[in-house]
């Protein structure tokens, strides 16, 4: 398998080959060319995780219009195909050694290769909802390579300790990592209120040891900056 | 305070670092992620009726939330929309903004906004600017990258790209075309720029964006 991420800047996008018999799986929307002998499945199961319809649903509820594609070569040749995120930002690849799990959030996650397993997680009220990021998290486990993308810059940081980060710009971390919702400031009530007035609301604090990809911009800040500009809904 | 900007030109976040005790305000809901030991408050900046008309006609937020660091700290803020942010140290200087271009800034920067006149309600940019005063840094953001001309004479933008200007230019807004295309498009008003000074200029628009994404809005 060779994963290479093209264009640095806002419009990156990921060429894969895979030799035949090589694993891989994207998320449906994020395929935009590929070579003929290149054979496409699209279902709501892949090859290591169960399948069916609540699984699906849970998958499109994350953020991403996510059913899976497999990919496959149909002679015993190489394939070739690209996938390209749909908000303009950086792609990424994150390896994964098996030491631990990796948390994506549900717009951030393009795909997966090799012995890489993909597994949903509803975040709950606390993590997701009130966050304000999707409710569901993909979490990538085994070892082989992980592809993520952004809205805008990737940033990494190494958290030793504590860390705030605002819910919309998290695109990635490990789960040696414990998160937990709260306000941005203060504690309580008055804390809360506070942290709303300012235009925080909740953040994601996370403790322990590991990495964190964070975004540069979030997609529900630009909404709520174009959506007033925008004729009512009727 | 110490300030790093990282993802010029098309997708920027400004790192402020501060020192114990430091503070800075930044628009609302501009933090990315920041260290546990700041702290945020929120702040009216220009008093109560200044701070609503810039929200209500102005497109900027009500509060500004104040940071401050109890033990040395950083802080990352981001604007709404991709692109550039710049950083600027003002001594006893001036620097007027257009809406939606201001992002934080050090104490010790006065703001204060003001109308520009019943024509700029039709804009698009926000009837309001933000004049800041004094000696400080301030962080501005972008939409899309930004253009810094030197003007010495005439010079005319879109009132949509207006980014800021140094006041030392005096400026009169007017139609490009007739009334009935300005007041129907929100479109065709531009700012005619005159004297000696630098003028920031931002190559997108956010209601070009929206223009663009109307025809896609279902119902």
């Amino acid at each position: 398998m060779d994963i290479s991420i093209r264009d640095t800047g806002l419009f990156g996008h990921v060429d894969v080959t895979l030799q035949p018999g090589e694993p891989f799986c994207s998320e449906a929307g994020a395929l935009f060319k590929m070579s003929s002998n290149t054979h496409l499945e699209t279902s709501t199961r892949n090859r290591s995780q169960g399948g069916g319809i609540l699984k699906a649903a849970k998958r499109l509820l994350s953020g991403n219009s996510f059913f899976l594609t497999t990919y496959s070569s149909k002679d015993a040749k190489p394939v070739q195909f690209s996938l390209a995120p749909f908000m303009p930002g950086d792609c990424m690849q994150i390896d994964l050694d098996g030491s631990c799990k990796w948390y994506s959030t549900g717009g951030s996650w393009i795909g997966c290769g090799g012995g890489v397993s993909v597994e949903t997680e509803f975040a709950g009220f606390k993590k997701g909802l009130m966050g304000g990021e999707g409710m569901f998290y993909i979490i990538c486990s085994g070892v082989g390579p992980m592809l993520v993308s952004a809205f805008g810059k990737i940033q990494k940081t190494e958290i030793d300790g504590e860390y705030n980060v605002d819910s919309g710009h998290v695109v990635a971390y490990q789960d040696t990592l414990t998160v937990s919702a709260g306000v941005a400031t203060g504690s309580g009530f008055g804390g809360f209120v506070s942290s709303a007035v300012v235009g925080e609301g909740f953040v994601m604090k996370f403790q322990g040891r590991g990495t964190i990809y964070t975004q540069s911009h979030s997609p529900t800040r630009l909404g709520q900056v174009v959506g007033p500009t925008l004729p009512e809904r009727s | 305070m110490k300030v790093s900007i990282n993802g010029n030109p098309d997708a920027a976040e400004a790192t402020v670092s501060l020192f114990p005790g430091e503070s800075f305000l930044a628009e609302s809901g501009a933090m990315t992620r920041m260290s546990p030991s700041v702290q945020i408050k929120p702040r009216l900046t220009g008093g109560f009726l200044s701070s609503l008309g810039r929200k209500l006609l102005g497109g900027e937020s009500f509060v500004m939330a104040e940071y401050t660091a109890q033990q040395a700290g950083e802080v990352s803020i981001a604007n709404s929309t991709p692109g550039t942010i710049i950083h600027r140290e003002l001594k006893n200087e001036k620097l007027t903004l257009s809406a939606g271009s201001f992002l934080a800034c050090s104490q010790g920067i006065q703001l204060k906004t003001r109308t520009h006149g019943f024509r700029q309600i039709f804009s698009g940019s926000g009837a309001f600017v933000l004049d800041c005063s004094g000696t400080g840094d301030v962080i501005l953001g972008a939409f899309g990258s930004l253009i810094e001309k030197e003007i010495d004479g005439n010079f005319t933008v879109d009132t949509g790209h207006v980014f800021a200007w140094e006041p030392t230019l005096d400026y009169k807004i007017r139609g490009m075309g007739n009334i009935k295309s300005t007041l129907l498009s929100g479109e065709g008003l531009v700012m005619d720029f005159s004297g000696k000074g630098k003028l920031w200029v931002q190559t997108r628009n956010i209601r070009g964006l929206s223009h663009w994404l109307v025809p896609f809005c279902r119902g």
